[in-house]
């Protein structure tokens, strides 16, 4: 019983930590109609620099995560400026996006190399920290990217559907020319948006460089975990990605726990899948619902 | 689905001129005396096993756009049919020592059931969107790696060594066996999707590409359509696959039913031009020649790099893949290949023919790239000479057509 509460734990943690990186791809994908897959590179490339600002420049990573946060915003903000002015469909984000993707994680490969790296423990004391409640134990480093899941998923929730904001944002994603006619400024509501999911990736990169040891192309492994959340989630659904990255986390820590450790890769798409089959409609609704897409 | 764009000038039912149809047989003719005169003269014998690879990939890539390309369905499953094919050939050797000439049509035939029976489920369900189906093929890849390093019977994870395959002994060398075969491949593959592109199949997943609904109202049989380009499709792939397992000897199912294969395969027909015949062709000989060269070199993320500006540029610059390009400016691509060539042997930089051929290549696409209002302005001062008749009259004069726009979401 209590192997299964720790289970249970450890898969909840994990699931804020996918919900963080989900939220900058379901947010963009959602309401901008952008679905950016160099967000898996930006995730990679802010954890590496999170490795050399702790690493090299012996940074506290939490320090570094706050040093890193403006510069996810920023990156953010410049790929909407660049997607908006190519007028790419969905699609052709995604295409043009992975193009991007290739050329990030070559560079990340010739400047930090193909080989394994991690931030050494003397430099980051918070890996093997830990809370004992009773018989569990709580990472604290799975803890602070939980609450920080909490944080940014319910902010963007609160951002979207009880801000005035909000308000505006889901009226210029239903429709765009309307909503400019009543004074909505597009432009910056979307870099808005695109601000808050390169956040997302400023904050999965920072706690990425804290748990694992870092290769460029292990950005790959995190496709089918990411996707699984993002679509059982709601596309632009912050509550609802939230509740899906848990989900995802336990039944990946079930997996791995009670069936078979090979087999819990496979169980995000398997979710999926059998989701897909029988409630097409997703766990989660959408943010806004665009006639058709 | 995805709007990739207007279609190519060139219209869908024209029928072949003499003087394609005299080049395209010239080509063919060159291609297959090749394995003859093998390092004979300045072609290394590595000639023919780079150009192996080229049918591979061109077999590969062309497959994938039967289905993927035309009804515009991407499609990740490129790998589970690849590797479904490569599995028929260790089986089949190991067990009954069967010929490669029977193995392919086999390794074809399952590739293809397999893609049947998942369309029939996938197909099936009511709010299947691109990106779903997207996830869907990718799970198939996954879901057959798993089975494979989980299964003894067919391999249980430890990978298995093929041996000697048995052929007959007129195709000669392995090398020149697998050239001739993989070549035949290749020109049944193109040939088929220039048949089903030119077919009343084509124009129905043309429908399906741009307006699925309006065209399944109009009376296109869509579920019928998809599932017969996903079949064929599935059926070249593992034919090809079943071929190549003979090239790799090691199989293990990380690597067969591994993202390389249709990775490589989305980028070379999006690169090349996913709506015409041709595209996947380009797509495939360019990214792949560029990849041997820059790999040789020990140049790995250089490659990359470049595939992936290949990939942005011609995305968000094309939209349609470089063969639509070729067919507006044919003579000064053409020009620009012959000044490459030239510039390369007189320099003696090219070493060997295939780096001759990439240069020319990539002076040919960069031609392509250059954007229309900067191309326009160099072509309206060009002399009279310039002017090659039918092949680039009236057609440079018309502007890029409009881009096209997406309604909703914010831009």
């Amino acid at each position: 019983m209590s192997q299964m509460v720790q289970t249970l734990i450890t898969g909840t943690l994990v699931g804020g930590l996918y919900a963080v990186f989900s939220l900058g791809l379901t947010l963009p994908w959602g309401l901008l109609r952008v679905l950016n897959f160099a967000h898996f590179a930006y995730v990679f490339l802010f954890a590496y620099i999170t490795y050399e600002l702790a690493a090299v420049h012996h940074l506290d990573p939490l320090v570094a995560l706050a040093v890193t946060i403006p510069f996810g915003a920023l990156l953010g903000i410049v790929t909407q400026a660049l997607t908006s002015k190519a007028s790419l469909d969905t699609f052709g984000t995604l295409i043009a996006t992975f193009g991007l993707f290739l050329i990030l994680q070559a560079a990340m490969s010739l400047y930090w190399t193909n080989d394994l790296v991690r931030i050494p423990l003397t430099d980051n004391p918070y890996f093997v920290r830990a809370w004992h409640v009773g018989p569990y134990t709580i990472p604290f480093v799975y803890a602070c990217a939980f609450a920080s899941a909490v944080v940014l998923c319910v902010g963007s929730y609160f951002l979207l559907e009880r801000s005035y904001t909000g308000k505006a944002i889901r009226a210029a994603v239903q429709d765009p020319q309307i909503a400019a006619a009543f004074g909505v400024n597009r432009v910056r509501v979307s870099y808005l948006i695109a601000g808050v999911a390169g956040t997302s990736a400023a904050v999965a990169g920072g706690f990425l460089a804290m748990l694992f040891a870092l290769t460029p192309s292990g950005a790959q492994g995190w496709v089918a975990v990411v996707f699984a959340s993002v679509l059982l989630g709601g596309l632009g659904n912050p509550r609802g990605t939230l509740g899906a990255a848990i989900i995802v986390g336990v039944a990946e820590a079930m997996t791995q726990r009670y069936v078979d450790p090979t087999l819990a890769k496979l169980t995000p798409l398997a979710l999926l899948i059998v989701m897909l089959l029988v409630r097409p409609t997703g766990l989660f609704r959408p943010a806004v619902r665009i006639g058709q897409t | 689905m995805t709007s990739t764009g207007p279609l190519a000038p060139s219209p869908l039912t024209r029928r072949p001129t003499a003087i394609k149809l005299a080049a395209a047989a010239a080509v063919l003719a060159v291609l297959a005396l090749l394995p003859v005169i093998e390092g004979t003269g300045r072609n290394s014998s590595y000639l023919i096993v780079y150009l192996y690879f080229v049918f591979f990939w061109v077999t590969q890539s062309t497959s994938w756009n039967i289905f993927s390309g035309y009804a515009g369905y991407f499609s990740f499953a490129q790998g589970a049919f690849y590797g479904a094919g490569v599995y028929t050939t260790v089986l089949l050797v190991e067990h009954l020592h069967m010929s490669i000439l029977l193995i392919i049509p086999i390794g074809g035939l399952v590739a293809g059931l397999t893609a049947l029976l998942t369309g029939l489920i996938v197909f099936g369900i009511r709010s299947l969107s691109g990106e779903i189906f997207a996830l869907f093929s990718l799970s198939l890849g996954l879901g057959f790696g798993v089975l494979a390093n989980n299964v003894n019977a067919i391999d249980g994870g430890s990978g298995r060594v093929l041996g000697q395959v048995s052929y007959p002994a007129w195709l000669g060398s392995v090398n020149q066996m697998l050239y001739v075969l993989a070549l035949v491949l290749a020109v049944a593959t193109v040939f088929c999707a220039r048949a089903i592109q030119h077919s009343r199949m084509g124009y129905g997943l043309a429908a399906i590409r741009d307006d699925e609904h309006v065209g399944g109202t109009l009376g296109v049989p869509t579920l019928r359509y998809k599932l017969m380009a996903f079949s064929i499709g599935a059926m070249f792939a593992g034919a090809s696959g079943a071929l190549h397992a003979v090239l790799i000897n090691f199989v293990t199912p990380d690597a067969a039913f591994g993202q390389q294969v249709p990775f490589y395969v989305i980028v070379m027909s999006v690169i090349g031009g996913r709506r015409h015949w041709l595209g996947p062709v380009l797509g495939a000989t360019l990214i792949y020649t560029t990849n041997d060269r820059l790999t040789n070199l020990g140049m790995v993320e250089l490659n990359q790099i470049l595939v992936g500006l290949l990939l942005t540029v011609v995305v968000v610059g094309l939209r349609a893949g470089i063969v639509v390009q070729l067919f507006r400016r044919p003579a000064a691509t053409a020009v620009a290949a012959a000044v490459a060539v030239l510039i390369v042997e007189v320099t003696g930089r090219g070493g060997d023919v295939i780096t001759t051929f990439a240069w020319a290549m990539l002076s040919g696409v960069a031609i392509l790239l250059v954007p229309d209002r900067v191309y326009q302005m160099t072509v309206r001062h060009r002399p009279r000479w310039w002017r090659l008749g039918r092949l680039t009259a009236a057609r440079d004069e018309t502007a890029s057509p409009p881009k096209p726009r997406v309604s909703g979401g914010l831009r």
